[in-house]
């Protein structure tokens, strides 16, 4: 799951698509490529860290479709969109789909690295943030149905008597019950616990508080 | 018998030997007897009972051709042949056995065999005589080959006379003294009308009539009178009543002594000689009665060439007696010119014996000389004989004048048919060129409509005209500017700069334009006309070859090695000539008028084209160019960093070669595509038409992001075409498809091109996965300005149906399965007889 960070190069031009594999191993930075859509559909496990350089127009399956599935899908690899066409529509589409960058062929080396590296950066950043939030969800896993209603209410910002109250329990218990959560999720205090557990939902934190 | 009876005789003899009575009587007896023996003509032979020969006498020795010694003590059969030598012994053993006698004391007609091993006749005699307890068989023999050689020879000399009797043509027989028959051959026994056997022994007055018997009586007795022989005519009437005469000779013939004992008679019937030579005699008779009543003059003459009669037509003709004509006399009346041709004519044909006819001028009896036609025959016999010759004549003086009259009138008559066959022939030579012209001229209209050049239509006009008339020379020159219009012809033309059209390329001065027909009989003798004159021409002649408006087209000119004007069927087939000329130009350059219109409107069309693909084409040469800048710059990368492998930086340079070259084929394309130029048809192939359509549309087809199947045909499918043509018929069917699957969700969009040959033709469709054409709606997209689409101007596709059409070629649409639309046109093959 720590593999390298890779550029991952889709046209349909075969001539486009070789100059583009040997111009970023040239930097230095791996980078594998494929003829369709389709074909990198088949072969690419989302865990792969790195970034996409895709081709708008292809038959079958275009680059803005594949752009869509992966949304649908929630792989968020970050996309660099490249095209003979400089159609503006399309390239809001791609934008507005959370593409990075857009490009027109023929482009120039430094902005093209300068995307691929400002992608690599991204996914590098996300893929983090998404480890934190995998081992925070991990930590919340262990806890017990009791325990968790009980870190809601505290991370709400209620005492002790309040949950009490709510949970139509003693203060007594849901002291302990706070101090296992506590220790569960190896946090030292209050504030800590409410960082950690907003980090770990941001979204769902805000939607749901 | 006789013999068998010495025998016995014999043996009394010596059974008194041996009593011993008497003894000189005895030996006196024996001595007699040996003489006997010895002496006797006969064989005498004895043997014992075994069949031993013990004695054999000197007349058996000759007989059987054996000494004594080789004989005696040897058994009898060696004398005998086969079948007798085997039947002997049991003869003998059974005659002592039974006592029954075969041979013994009865005479036999057996076989000898002499020691030469010939066999003979003989008669055989045997008796057999008991000496004390022997018993001996004596044999005598006869040698029988003279008699039965004197019997054969008396049968040979009868069948003879019987033979030479039965074949003689006439009667013979013979009677005794006393007149009675003892021999009649066959054809006296046919004569007599009687068998011999009713003959024999009957007289002629048992036979005959009395008168008749009583004629021969007197006859055969004359020969017996005068001795010797005698001939007659004898008459005998036959039971039919008919008198038959036959030529006899009668004879005596001498019995045994020298006394005629017989007559002889010998008859040949003469009675159809006598009849035929009285016939003769009659028909001579008739022939000179009814010769001398003939009109005409009839002679004849003998082997030996002298004429022998005249009948009475040439005696009175020339006035003159038979006596003094016959022989050779007859030429005194000839004409003296005429004389030897004549003699030698007739002379000649007589040696030959053959006919011949003559004509010379024979003196008249009043003196005048007449022509006289005189024709001879041999005379020939039945049976092959040259007996002379029989001619006969005419007066031929008014016939030979009517016939100077009758020729004169002929020859005039004569020059008039030929001069009438003159003018029908050169009718029928008219008319001939005509059907000959008008099958060239069906050639020609069909080279006209099937799409021929122009210089090819000239040249086998101007050869069917050499054709027409041999010897020629025909050439077409068009003004240039009469097609145009009426800009005229106001620049001096170098010879070069004419267009002229022949098959025999420029000679000398190209003929002058003219309007009108220009006959020039004789080419001038400058410096232009020497190169026509060298190649033989003297004489040319001009026909305008004029366009239905009247305007001038050019002309067309015949060179000739005559003397004179052309004839009047020559100036028809130029006529002729001239206005298919006229109308193979005026429906070429109509056709070409309509095919730059067509090219001009098909070039708009395809800017137009070019426009609404210009982004596309952009796309096109920027895929080339972006390659061609990562290379580059991933190259200045590796280098930068020292990381360049030199092999590697090869590599990449090589394929930034190809993708500049791909962006000069991309370039190059669109030139082509949008050039205007002249309509040109060449070979190609349509797969590779196909091919370059793709490369042209290839960027459409990823902007809407269509899959594209290609079905391409044989290798190679040839076609006459414009290739540019064909391409901008492509191009559009292409756009329309990929148009036609805009609302079609992307997975589906799939164009189908496919190529195939269909036995002339070849075949492309354009399928399209669209949701396709109504059927009302299907011949419509073919006319101008209708179109399916908001922003189409409707000039496509019947841009395209037009050219189609100029390529012989159909289009048309027809529904792809439950979805979408194919287009399809078709081009004749090279080897298709439409192009």
């Amino acid at each position: 799951m720590s593999a390298e960070p890779t550029v991952f190069v889709v046209d349909d031009d075969q001539p486009v698509r070789k100059s583009l594999d040997m111009l970023i191993r040239s930097v230095g930075l791996p980078v594998e490529t494929f003829g369709s859509a389709q074909e990198f559909l088949d072969r690419y496990t989302p865990d792969r860290p790195g970034c996409l350089v895709l081709d708008v127009r292809m038959p079958r399956m275009s680059g803005l479709e594949l752009q869509e599935h992966f949304n649908a899908q929630g792989v968020h690899i970050p996309i660099i969109f490249v095209s003979g066409h400089g159609d503006v529509p399309i390239a809001v589409r791609a934008i507005k789909n959370g593409a990075v960058q857009f490009l027109e062929k023929p482009f120039s080396k430094q902005l093209l690295l300068e995307f691929i590296h400002e992608a690599l950066n991204r996914d590098q950043r996300v893929r983090q943030s998404e480890a934190a939030q995998t081992e925070v969800q991990a930590r919340i896993a262990q806890l017990t149905d009791r325990e968790r209603q009980v870190m809601e209410r505290v991370v709400a910002g209620k005492v002790s008597k309040e949950v009490a109250a709510e949970l139509g329990i003693s203060k007594k218990t849901v002291d302990v019950h706070r101090a296992r959560v506590m220790n569960k999720l190896q946090v030292e205090s209050v504030a800590e616990l409410v960082e950690l557990v907003l980090r770990a939902r941001p979204m769902q934190a805000a939607e749901t508080i | 018998m006789k013999v068998s009876e010495d025998s016995e005789n014999l043996a009394v003899v010596e059974d008194g030997l041996e009593q011993e009575q008497s003894v000189r009587n005895e030996r006196e007896a024996l001595a007699r007897l040996r003489a006997v023996v010895e002496t006797a003509v006969d064989g005498i032979i004895t043997i014992d009972d075994r069949g031993i020969i013990e004695t054999i006498n000197p007349a058996g020795l000759r007989m059987f051709d054996y000494p004594a010694e080789e004989l005696i003590g040897r058994n009898v059969r060696i004398l005998m042949p086969e079948p007798f030598r085997s039947e002997h012994s049991d003869y003998l053993a059974n005659y002592i056995r039974t006592g029954e006698r075969k041979i013994i004391g009865i005479g036999r007609e057996v076989q000898g065999l002499r020691r030469d091993g010939t066999i003979f006749p003989m008669e055989l005699a045997v008796s057999a005589t008991q000496l004390g307890d022997r018993r001996i068989f004596t044999g005598i023999v006869r040698d029988l080959t003279v008699r039965r050689q004197a019997e054969h020879a008396l049968r040979v000399s009868e069948e003879r006379f019987s033979t030479f009797m039965r074949h003689l043509p006439g009667a013979a027989w013979i009677k005794d003294m006393a007149g009675r028959y003892v021999y009649a051959n066959p054809e006296a026994e046919r004569i007599y009308g009687a068998k011999f056997e009713a003959l024999r022994g009957k007289t002629d007055p048992e036979i005959f009539p009395a008168e008749t018997a009583r004629q021969f009586r007197e006859n055969d007795e004359r020969v017996l009178a005068e001795g010797g022989s005698t001939h007659a005519i004898e008459e005998l009437r036959q039971p039919d009543d008919t008198v038959h005469r036959s030529m006899v000779r009668k004879f005596t013939v001498p019995g045994h002594g020298n006394e005629p004992a017989f007559i002889g008679g010998v008859a040949f019937d003469i009675t159809e000689w006598l009849a035929a030579e009285d016939a003769l005699r009659a028909s001579e008779e008739r022939f000179r009665r009814l010769a001398d009543s003939a009109p005409v003059m009839i002679w004849m003459a003998g082997i030996d060439k002298k004429c022998s009669w005249f009948n009475r037509s040439w005696l009175q003709f020339t006035g003159r007696t038979l006596s003094q004509e016959a022989g050779d006399g007859w030429t005194e009346c000839v004409h003296g010119d005429d004389l030897e041709r004549c003699v030698v004519i007739y002379s000649n044909a007589f040696d030959r014996r053959e006919p011949f006819e003559m004509e010379f001028r024979l003196r008249r009896g009043d003196g005048e000389y007449r022509w006289i036609l005189d024709s001879g025959v041999p005379l020939i016999s039945d049976d092959g004989t040259f007996t002379g010759y029989i001619g006969s004549c005419i007066d031929n003086t008014d016939r030979k004048r009517g016939e100077e009259m009758l020729r004169g009138r002929v020859r005039e008559r004569a020059e008039e048919l030929a001069i009438t066959n003159e003018r029908l022939r050169e009718e029928i030579e008219q008319r001939r060129r005509a059907e000959a012209l008008v099958a060239n001229e069906n050639r020609i209209l069909e080279l006209v409509a099937s799409g021929g050049a122009l210089e090819i239509v000239l040249e086998t006009l101007c050869r069917s005209i050499e054709q027409l008339m041999p010897g020629s020379l025909c050439m077409i020159r068009l003004d240039r500017y009469g097609a145009n219009g009426d800009q005229g012809q106001t620049e001096s033309e170098p010879s070069d700069g004419v267009d002229l059209f022949g098959s025999h390329g420029m000679i000398g001065q190209p003929p002058p334009l003219s309007s009108r027909r220009m006959i020039v009989e004789l080419i001038p003798r400058d410096r232009a006309g020497a190169v026509l004159r060298r190649k033989g021409f003297s004489s040319f002649w001009l026909e305008p070859i004029v366009a239905p408006t009247g305007s001038l087209l050019g002309v067309l000119a015949v060179y000739g090695d005559s003397e004179g004007a052309p004839g009047g069927a020559e100036l028809a087939s130029g006529a002729a000539a001239a206005r298919l000329a006229a109308l193979a130009i005026e429906r070429i350059r109509s056709e070409e008028r309509a095919r730059n219109q067509l090219a001009q409107l098909a070039h708009v069309s395809r800017l137009a084209t070019m426009g609404e693909m210009a982004s596309g084409l952009a796309h096109e040469l920027n895929q080339p160019l972006c390659a061609i800048v990562n290379f580059t710059e991933a190259c200045a990368e590796l280098v930068n960093s020292n990381q360049a492998d030199p092999g590697e930086l090869q590599k990449a340079l090589a394929d930034v070669a190809k993708q500049a070259a791909r962006a000069g084929d991309v370039i190059r394309r669109l030139r082509e595509f949008v050039r205007r130029r002249e309509p040109e048809r060449q070979v190609v192939d349509l797969n590779s038409i196909v091919r370059e359509v793709m490369a042209l549309t290839n960027n459409d087809a990823r902007r809407h992001e269509i899959h594209v199947r290609l079905k391409l045909g044989e290798r190679s499918l040839a076609v006459r075409a414009d290739p540019i043509q064909i391409q901008q018929v492509l191009v559009n069917l292409v756009r329309n498809a990929m148009d036609a699957m805009r609302e079609t969700p992307a997975r589906k969009r799939v164009l189908t091109i496919r190529t195939l040959r269909q036995k002339e033709e070849v075949e492309v469709h354009v399928s399209d996965t669209g949701p396709g054409v109504p059927e009302t709606l299907r011949e419509k997209l073919f006319e101008p300005f209708f179109s399916t689409k908001h922003d189409g101007m409707g000039m496509g596709l019947s841009i395209s149906r037009s050219i189609m059409e100029a390529h012989h070629g159909r289009i048309w649409a027809t529904p792809n399965g439950a979805h979408g639309t194919t287009f399809r046109f078709t081009l004749p093959t090279i080897r298709s007889k439409k192009t």
